[in-house]
């Protein structure tokens, strides 16, 4: 062969190829990582909660709590649910609200939580099956266990009262009522029965 | 020795260069490729259409769900969201996707009468009497599913959009564009502007078209881009996986083209130096041949002169 044809195929065939079989080895160990990581960041995970965030002040009873203080966090991981509850507030931008009618349940008392489905809030809260279990860390009081009983729609937030004489836990997630004057909400409401009590840790 | 070493150096710049020329290249083609694709908002709605079946399908079934918990008929749900909701929804989320925001459905009054008008005019059609306020309720309610089923988060998590919309990718596609004149440039200067300038021109883009058409065959070929997960939302990731690997099919044709480039430089070159060197040694074997003449003829005239010589001497 002579000099001019090795040439020739030195750049036209040895380098491209070997450059490109470089990137493709690279390519080969790369991309399995970026791929696991990449599962890692979009499938929804259970996030953590940063305790810092909220007022943390000890209670026995919920009466004893200022609007916005932490109560609670309610987790669920059969539909990657963790979020905190706060008292009386339906503002915070990371926790849900405890409603002011509830009590608590080692007083055999009912709770009922209002939540939005926009953040990550309640977001995921419409894949709980009927039989999900769910529980709630009252913060230095106790550990309840709830199983949900049933899933109702298009309620007004008048409603929780009634309902919480007869649902040991009642989470309100609220929607647009288009056609109504006072921009009020709908809401729909997941009932759940108490499993059980434990101390909290 | 030293014109040996300064040959060797000149040869390395030249090869140096035709790595950056080829890596400039590559680099403005995927990105420019890229940024063409993902910034067209008809291209991300075209890929997102594809999979209108399956939206109608997904919202379909949540509103089935909800009518058997509502009591509203099932039918009247079911059939009031076909591919124009689909479409009027894909409508609301190309700017999100675009621009990495969160899908909002909540207060999305187009939706509501989408599906107002729609359950009033099956609820006429088949004579179910139902009442103005339910259709409200319902209609409101649907959008609250369509909202569970297609908003949240997914839309700003697709961090593809948001690398497009960076100056990182501005840069990125800019750059190399200097690069690449640069690059061109220096080449043209090492060699003179000599015929083989062109040898590392054709080097370099042979060698980009080959990494911008085997590095993307071997992605597709591995199905890489469909094991990754752009985001959790099952439609708005398919769609990604599509528009990607639509963009790497477009690189591989890039590539093609790169190679089908530098090979007819090379082609061309070869040929050129071909007939360069067959002319030279023409011209080497007939100042070779006339030298032999002439040397024939000196020692025939040498000897003719010896001759003479002798006799003279002899005389």
């Amino acid at each position: 062969m002579n000099k001019l044809l090795l040439r020739f195929f030195k750049r036209f065939i040895i380098v491209p190829v070997l450059v490109a079989m470089v990137a493709v080895i690279a390519i080969s160990f790369t991309m399995p990582k970026i791929i696991n990581e990449s599962h890692n960041a979009s499938v929804v995970s259970i996030p953590d909660i940063d305790m810092s965030m909220y007022k943390l002040n000890e209670y026995n009873r919920f009466g004893e709590l200022n609007a916005g203080d932490y109560v609670a966090t309610i987790t669920c991981e059969d539909v990657n649910l963790s979020c905190a509850v706060c008292y009386d507030s339906t503002n915070e931008i990371n926790a849900v609200g405890l409603q002011k009618l509830s009590h608590e349940p080692w007083n055999n008392g009912n709770v009922a939580i209002v939540g939005d489905n926009i953040t990550n809030k309640f977001k995921y809260l419409h894949n709980v099956q009927i039989g999900t279990e769910l529980s709630i860390n009252y913060y230095k009081n106790a550990v309840c266990t709830y199983k949900i009983t049933n899933v109702t729609y298009n309620h007004s937030i008048n409603e929780i009262e009634e309902q919480l004489k007869s649902n040991n836990l009642v989470l309100c997630v609220p929607y647009t009522d288009f056609e109504s004057p006072d921009a009020s909400k709908l809401y729909t409401f997941y009932f759940a029965e108490l499993g059980g009590v434990e101390e909290w840790k | 020795m030293e014109i040996k070493l300064r040959y060797s150096i000149v040869r390395f710049l030249n090869e140096f260069l035709a790595f950056v020329l080829a890596t400039s290249i590559i680099v403005f083609s995927v990105s420019a490729v890229l940024l063409t694709c993902f910034h067209s908002e008809d291209f991300i709605k075209k890929n997102l259409q594809t999979y209108s079946p399956k939206t109608v399908e997904c919202v379909n079934n949540k509103l089935e769900e909800l009518a058997n918990s509502t009591g509203f008929p099932v039918e009247a749900y079911t059939s009031c969201f076909d591919e124009n909701g689909a479409d009027l929804i894909y409508d609301k989320i190309i700017s999100n996707i675009n621009y990495s925001y969160i899908t909002d459905f909540t207060d999305d009054e187009d939706i509501y009468q989408y599906f107002k008008t729609n359950l009033v005019n099956y609820c006429y059609d088949n004579g179910i009497d139902v009442s103005s306020q339910d259709i409200s309720i319902n209609s409101s309610l649907a959008v609250d599913a369509v909202n569970e089923v297609l908003g949240g988060t997914s839309t700003a998590r697709i961090g593809v959009m948001r690398i497009m919309k960076s100056n990182f990718m501005i840069a990125l596609t800019f750059i190399p564009i200097i690069l690449i004149i640069a690059s061109l440039a220096l080449i043209d200067t090492l060699n003179k502007g000599r015929h083989r300038r062109l040898n590392y021109y054709g080097m370099g883009l042979t060698t980009a078209g080959a990494v911008m058409a085997f590095v993307p065959a071997f992605i597709l070929l591995k199905s890489y881009i469909s094991k990754y997960q752009f985001c959790e939302n099952i439609i708005y990731n398919s769609a990604m996986i599509d528009m990607v690997e639509f963009a790497l099919k477009v690189i591989i044709g890039i590539g093609c083209l790169c190679i089908a480039v530098g090979f007819a430089i090379l082609i061309s070159n070869y040929h050129y130096f071909g007939v360069k060197e067959k002319e030279h040694s023409e011209l080497r074997e007939h100042k070779l041949k006339m030298r032999s003449d002439y040397m024939l003829e000196y020692e025939e005239n040498k000897a003719k002169a010896s001759e003479m010589q002798t006799e003279i001497e002899d005389k």
